[in-house]
């Protein structure tokens, strides 16, 4: 079992190695950024799904796709300024949750840490389920498409143990297809774009050949396209922002100076970004796609610009890649995230703990539970998932801001004026959006979150009632001294064995006030043995034979402890258990275990002692 | 109302029921309860052996008997013995003899003892 899990996870890390951890800021951009940036091969496509779908026509729906993208790109920059100031103000890391901690106070940092583990246990199900369905177009796996699910339980199980692993080697591990993934999109959007506007010079490219069974609406002008949908074409296009707070989040695995190098990333993040989503929203809209689940949008505009070949498939595996990376985002943010909202009580401990390889294990293997519960529940439809989506993200965004523009007023840091005006905007703007996505998609599953996120803050603080109530009652009153003790040690004998004698000796080690071996007799040969044996060996300790008329063990026992507890005063009893310890486990089979029944009993029993003494059979 | 009581005693745990019989029993044969004895006045107690405790004192060894007849407990001490013959657990028996408290304990030295059952 060691060996499989030191092959598969790697040797364990000293705490002194923790520094070693940090990550430079180039792959610290493919580490956390790509979340961000891989949202850029679903974000128009899930637009299009609303808007073409909704009005029941691609030409219209491909018509607002630009004017969508322009508002997303706007809502991009003023989150990533909100974002600088959150970095710098808040360079331990903890991001959304941690500011409205310090500023708005317990229950919007509640709302603000449920969003957010949402919203991450989300992308992990989004990104895999959307690069599932990126392999998947290629041409030649079409015959896998039944098997999405699995695929994608398989992307999340490795990429959960690279994680157990460590960041900074599933972030070497991770940086090269983000690389390949901006390179190769870069070459699609150029290459693309100039062959369609100078086609004179680049030789012309073709619109994608329309497929009337694959898309349910008109091809052509028909339908009508209300605000409504555009705004919920918006919301689905704003999930293209999920993934910016990563970097805040994960300021401390930066660099020193860590505050610098991850607003630095950020800024790069946010115009990588941006330029793509733009790109590919503008391409789109010269090259009408339609969406579909089985071949995405973004496969039709690969295909259409490059054809079925070497390069198409490079920018396909690189998308796969790169969205399996940004489920690798959340692997970095949530357990980071859960460690923190543990050490303040609000979650089970567990999450916490360092693992053997400096990773809070808990929290990376809850994650993956719990998204690939997501993954199964949804059947790896990247657009069933995507309502649920984004709500958490801009809650978090919201409060985040919010608490910034506290921060300044608080603090009045040099050009403090300034940075809460960014803020408020960011505050602004992102609640807008948030009210936007809620209400827009609250029907087609906008209401899990909206359901599920007060009930996570519940639970939140039922544990922190309990973790409280526990620390109060450990509480030390003033001036308490421990009552003086009368201790009863009792010996539990069966037959007299060689474990027997050892367990006497010890028992009379502990100096009791009183000590007494204990026997339950079952019928009268038994009885007369163990006096002529406990003769024999010539025990000095005072030997009980108690009465059981039903031939069991654990009640008379009970019941002689508990009338010890009456005899004396602050009595505490010590019941001592003679073990021999087999060394087979099919061993145990053969031996009652009655002991184990008693000895479970004890262990809820108050001022009780259990303590088993091992005589180990060689 | 008496399908109600034979629903009582089937919800009533086993001891509770043990004690009952062994009270009626101990009235039937005229002996005193525990609970009424009187320190230091001669008496003729009767109860079920619940335990029997052998104490090894180098020299002096003594064998402690415990009766219970379901209104308290009474521990006839032979000193001297480490064992009796006949008085194991589980046995019926009566005690007579000049009995002290200890504790909640009753304790008779040396009594004279009848088995019974």
């Amino acid at each position: 079992m060691s060996v499989i899990k030191r092959l598969l996870v790697g040797r364990p890390l000293a705490t002194t190695e923790m520094e070693h951890q940090r990550i430079p800021k180039t792959i610290a951009l493919a580490v956390f950024s790509s979340d961000a940036i891989s949202s850029t091969a679903y974000a128009t496509e899930e637009i299009l799904f609303v808007t073409a779908l909704g009005a029941s026509s691609l030409a219209l729906g491909l018509d607002v796709l630009v004017p969508i993208a322009i508002a997303v790109a706007v809502l991009l920059a003023i989150v990533i300024s909100s974002y600088r100031q959150v970095i710098f103000a808040y360079p331990d890391g903890g991001g959304s949750y941690v500011v409205s901690r310090e500023n708005l106070g317990e229950n919007p940092s509640l709302i603000a840490g449920a969003s957010l583990m949402v919203d991450y246990i989300l992308t992990v199900a989004v990104s895999i389920s959307a690069g599932v369905a990126a392999i998947l177009s290629i041409p030649a796996f079409h015959g896998l498409r039944d098997q999405r699910v699995v695929l994608g339980l398989v992307l999340i199980a490795a990429i959960t143990l690279a994680n157990l692993r460590g960041v900074r080697e599933s972030g070497r591990l991770f940086a090269v297809p983000t690389y390949l993934y901006i390179l190769v999109l870069t070459a699609l959007i150029g290459w693309g774009l100039a062959r369609s506007f100078f086609p004179g010079v680049f030789g012309s490219v073709s619109r994608v050949p329309f497929d009337a069974g694959a898309f349910e609406g008109m091809r052509e002008l028909g339908g009508s396209l209300s605000v409504f949908l555009v705004l919920k074409g918006f919301s689905s296009g704003a999930v293209a922002l999920t993934g910016i707070e990563a970097i805040s989040n994960g300021v401390p695995s930066f660099r020193r100076p860590e505050s610098k190098n991850a607003a630095k990333t950020l800024v790069w993040m946010g115009i990588v970004l941006g330029t793509l989503f733009f790109g590919v929203s503008l391409l789109a809209q010269r090259l009408h796609p339609y969406p579909s689940h089985d071949q995405t949008v973004f496969s039709q505009l690969g295909l259409a610009v490059f054809g079925n070949g070497a390069v198409f498939l490079v920018l396909q595996f690189a998308t796969a890649a790169i969205l399996t990376l940004a489920a690798n985002t959340a692997y970095n943010g949530f357990p980071l995230l859960s460690s923190i909202v543990a050490k303040d009580g609000y979650l089970p401990r567990q999450f916490a703990n360092r693992g053997d390889r400096l990773v809070f294990s808990n929290g990376v293997v809850f994650l993956a539970v719990a998204a690939a519960a997501l993954l199964v529940a949804f059947g790896g439809i990247t657009t069933a998932l995507i309502p649920l989506y984004a709500v958490g993200v801009f809650t978090s965004f919201t409060l985040s801001q919010a608490g910034m523009v506290r921060y300044h007023r608080r603090h009045r840091q040099a050009g403090w004026q300034r940075s809460m005006v960014i803020n408020g905007a960011g505050a602004v703007v992102t609640g807008m959006v948030l009210l936007v996505v809620a209400v827009t998609k609250f029907t087609s599953g906008a209401w899990v979150p909206i359901v599920v996120i007060p009930a996570i803050v519940v639970l939140f603080k039922a544990i922190k009632r309990h973790y409280s109530g526990v620390s109060r009652a450990l509480q030390i009153p003033a001036d308490y001294k421990p009552p003086k003790m009368n201790h009863t040690v009792i010996v539990l004998v069966g037959n007299i064995h060689r474990g027997v004698l050892p367990a006497i000796a010890y028992a009379r080690s502990m100096r009791p006030n009183h000590l007494f071996a204990v026997s339950v007799a079952t019928d009268e040969e038994d009885h007369a043995r163990l006096e002529s044996q406990w003769a024999d060996h010539e025990i000095d300790v005072p030997l009980e034979v108690l009465y059981s008329p039903y031939r069991e063990l654990t009640r008379p026992v009970m019941r002689y402890v508990d009338e010890m507890d009456a005899r004396w005063d602050n009595n505490i009893v010590t019941v001592v258990i003679p073990e021999f310890v087999v060394h087979h486990w099919w061993e145990h089979l053969l031996h009652n275990q009655s002991a184990l029944i008693l000895k479970g009993r004890l262990l809820f029993r108050r001022g009780t002692v259990v303590t088993s003494v091992p005589y180990h059979l060689d | 109302m008496a399908f109600r009581r034979a629903f009582e005693r089937l919800r009533a745990p086993i001891e509770e029921l043990d004690r009952e019989a062994l009270e009626e029993w101990v009235r039937s044969i005229g002996a005193t309860p525990v609970r009424e004895v009187v320190p230091r006045l001669p008496v003729v107690l009767a109860g079920e052996v619940s335990s029997v405790r052998i104490v090894p004192r180098a020299g002096s060894p003594s064998l402690e008997v415990t009766v219970t007849d379901g209104t308290g407990f009474a521990t006839g001490i032979f000193l001297g013995r480490r064992r009796i013959a006949g008085l194991t657990p589980g046995r019926r028996l009566r005690f007579r003899g000049v009995p002290a408290r200890r504790g909640r304990v009753v304790e008779i030295f040396n009594p004279v003892y009848e088995i019974l059952v």
